[in-house]
């Protein structure tokens, strides 16, 4: 039976694309060392390691790590934010004061996107020092990328007709820019946000494990070390953290729409 | 419009500003260090400005692991994700139970960064592609399966009425109903998460999980300034590549 539905995938690239990546994971079988009977018995006995009894000695000295994780996460996130909003109105097409400008900020955003944070973290601590400093401004690069282009995108989208009424009236290139077309794009700029917020989170906890400090850097530790018993604490206490910072951020969206 | 905001959000918005000009100070970020930042970090970036092109075929070698440890990790996304799907559609799940439960599952592989479970699969399975290709695999699934649970739920009911009004089982009304109305969001999906895993594993390496970071890790931490360099522009040029056919093909579906 064939099924007609308007949203049915091309059919053509459909199977052209599936044939490729056969083709590939064919090609490749070999480098990956796919072997599952030893590869899931490893895993299972690993995961066995876990049933330990948890070392509730360190669990107080978890809730100092989480903060850092989440602080160094928070203040990249809150420099982005503050440096991506006056930088939007220009990369966007629409209210750009200059379309070459605004031609050459979504380029610089969109290299700036193509590096990934860690290894933004590991250039900058190898130039600036290991630390959390070289974290955040990892974490504050890729999001200035992030956020700029969507800003602009969501600028973009704005309904026209209050920016033509403010413009009517005889409003200056800030006031069509900030009363016309913030207040539309705001719930969105929002959202964006809180989105990067959750992103860095998680980014941050790996940037940790390189050295940045955080839970990230006792993550490394414990699986060096065998630490089964703090192994369970951090991931259970990295999932909690996500899992409210998630929760809180629904109830953020929710509450603007 | 929105109504003018209320005098509450400038209170959210000033608390946040006072957390975010305070955090930073307890994290040693001032001007000063600002200033040094500024100052030090031109000329210390500056020392990268020479790729070495001597070691270039072992690191396309390299380059190809990570484009591996990508697809793989894709392949075993999806192999994941479409039966974890029907479990998370609150209209397919068998009940209710199995409902939360796929979720909550979801959850905690959304919630563990994909460099983090490679980590552990490192000690659990080994060093190498493997262990790249299974943590990336497990963390996407956590956005795919929500993404196209999501987009079932919002397939109109009598998509599925109609179908089921002809007698099909459970299986063919995933089949003949769910399925093919989500075609083009599949589609869409697995080309955005295809691209964001390949990104991913260009620095999966640095913990050991296979491909190209290992050498981005090693260079570094041994201040070998030209092949550091090289290796940047390698990751660099594949992220943008992967980027610009992804949108090509992105384009084409819309």
């Amino acid at each position: 039976m064939r099924c007609v539905t308007p949203n049915r995938a091309p059919r053509v690239g459909t199977i052209a694309g599936t044939s490729l990546v056969v083709v590939f994971l064919a090609a490749t079988y070999p480098l990956i060392q796919l072997d599952p009977g030893r590869n899931l018995g490893n895993l299972f006995s690993f995961l066995g390691r876990f049933a330990v009894a948890p070392n509730w000695d360190y669990a107080p000295k978890l809730g100092p790590r989480l903060w850092e994780t989440v602080l160094m996460a928070f203040v990249a996130t809150f420099w982005a934010i503050l440096i991506s909003f006056p930088i939007c109105f220009f990369a966007s097409q629409r209210f750009t004061s200059n379309k070459i400008l605004g031609a050459g900020i979504r380029g610089i955003v969109a290299v700036l996107r193509a590096f990934p944070e860690l290894m933004l973290a590991l250039l900058l601590a190898s130039s600036i020092g290991l630390g959390p400093i070289a974290g955040v401004v990892a974490l504050f690069l890729t999001t200035v990328g992030f956020l700029v282009k969507t800003f602009a995108e969501s600028l973009d989208v704005v309904d026209r007709k209050p920016v033509e009424g403010i413009t009517a009236a005889g409003a200056d290139w800030t006031g069509i820019r900030t009363i016309g077309a913030v207040p539309q794009a705001l719930p969105d700029f929002v959202g964006l946000s809180l989105y990067s917020f959750d992103v860095n989170i998680r980014a941050s906890a790996i940037i940790g494990a390189l050295g940045a400090g955080g839970i990230g850097y006792d993550i490394s530790q414990a699986v060096k070390l065998f630490q089964f018993d703090r192994l369970g604490l951090l991931i259970v206490s990295i999932y909690l953290i996500v899992a409210a910072i998630d929760v809180a951020s629904s109830q953020i969206r929710r509450r603007l729409h | 419009m929105k109504p003018r905001p209320k005098s509450h959000v400038w209170w959210i918005t000033g608390l946040i500003a006072l957390a975010g000009v305070l955090g930073s100070a307890s994290l040693g970020l001032n001007l000063g260090t600002l200033n040094s930042i500024l100052n030090e970090g031109g000329p210390a970036l500056a020392r990268y400005s020479q790729p070495d092109w001597q070691d270039l075929p072992r690191l396309f070698g390299r380059l190809g692991e990570t484009l591996v440890v990508g697809i793989w990790g894709t392949v075993i996304n999806l192999l994941l994700a479409v039966p974890l799907t029907i479990f998370a559609a609150r209209n397919l799940a068998p009940n209710r139970f199995a409902f939360r439960g796929s979720r909550e599952l979801l959850n905690v592989f959304r919630a563990l960064p994909d460099a983090l479970i490679a980590l552990l699969f490192t000690q659990g399975i080994g060093l190498g592609p493997m262990a790249g290709a299974l943590a990336i695999g497990i963390h996407s699934t956590g956005f795919v399966a929500k993404a196209l649970a999501d987009a079932m739920e919002r397939v109109p009911e009598g998509t599925y009425e109609g179908v089921r009004a002809c007698g099909a089982t459970r299986f063919q009304v995933i089949r003949f109903a769910a399925w093919p109305s989500i075609g083009r969001e599949f589609a869409s999906t697995t080309l955005y998460i295809a691209d964001r895993n390949i990104r991913v594993a260009t620095t999966l390496g640095v913990v050991g999980a296979g491909g190209i970071g290992v050498d981005l890790l090693t260079s570094l931490r041994t201040f070998n300034t030209g092949r550091a360099a090289t290796v940047m522009v390698l990751i660099v040029g594949l992220i943008l590549i992967v980027d610009v056919i992804s949108n090509q093909i992105q384009r084409r579906l819309q």
